[in-house]
């Protein structure tokens, strides 16, 4: 050690400082990636809620116009209903038509944000399997999903291949 | 998946002994999370299939409200 000449002391001492600042990037970037992930987290966390509120504000829509249709469509399907009110449950029906559409609206944002990879795509999919199932295969939203004519082409997606890869 | 049928319908007959009354939906739950934490020991909550939502009573609202409306 005694015969090293002071060149090889500055050396040594720029090997120390290099390793010293690769540890220290090396740490820094942990610790940014780590910072990444958590606001990740968030963000998919905050668009989930978002994304459930909205379905299930437009389900209460449905409700809504359930709640107010409901009397009519009893006088309808026993046949008592006049001619005014038969004018009032068309303009019903055509408002329940709406409301289905914004629900369906929100689903397709969903699974757009889904195949997007704006959300945990686990955490989605166990959410809403049943969800998206029962959309697709209940009589009455049948029309809305034609294959080749739907505009909801992102549940279509995600459907299939949630359908696929449990076949 | 007959297995879980199985289990299901055991978890069916099951009653309290001090009550004799049979299990809650939600006690079931709660046994059905039990196992799955036991079989899937590294499973995150949020992963597990109890979690699943469940659309199909506005798809019964909305089933009643069309029927017949056109007809």
């Amino acid at each position: 050690m005694g015969n090293l000449e002071p060149s090889d002391w500055i050396a040594i001492a720029a090997l120390i400082v290099s390793i010293l600042s690769a540890v220290f990037a090396w740490v820094a970037s942990s610790k940014a990636n780590k910072l990444s992930r958590e606001n990740t987290n968030i963000q998919h966390g905050l668009i989930e809620l978002e994304l459930r509120q909205a379905i299930e504000g437009s389900k209460s829509k449905i409700n809504d116009v359930g709640i107010i249709m409901a009397p009519l469509k009893a006088k309808s399907n026993k046949g008592t209903i006049s001619d005014e009110d038969k004018e009032t449950l068309s303009i019903y029906d055509k408002n329940l038509d709406a409301a289905i559409q914004t629900m369906l609206n929100t689903y397709d944002d969903a699974c757009s944000k889904y195949l997007d990879d704006k959300v945990d795509r686990v955490r989605f999919k166990k959410n809403y399997h049943i969800e998206i199932r029962n959309l697709l295969e209940r009589q009455e939203l049948k029309e809305y999903f034609d294959p080749l004519t739907s505009r909801y082409k992102p549940i279509l997606k995600v459907y299939d291949e949630w359908n696929n890869q449990e076949r | 998946m007959e297995e879980a049928q199985r289990i299901l319908a055991d978890l069916d007959t099951l009653v309290w002994t001090s009550t004799n009354t049979r299990l809650t939906r939600q006690e079931k739950l709660e046994i059905v999370e039990e196992f799955e934490s036991l079989a899937f020991p590294t499973l995150r909550k949020s992963e597990r299939i109890t979690e699943a939502s469940d659309n199909s009573g506005i798809l019964d609202v909305i089933q009643l409200l069309k029927r017949g409306v056109r007809d």
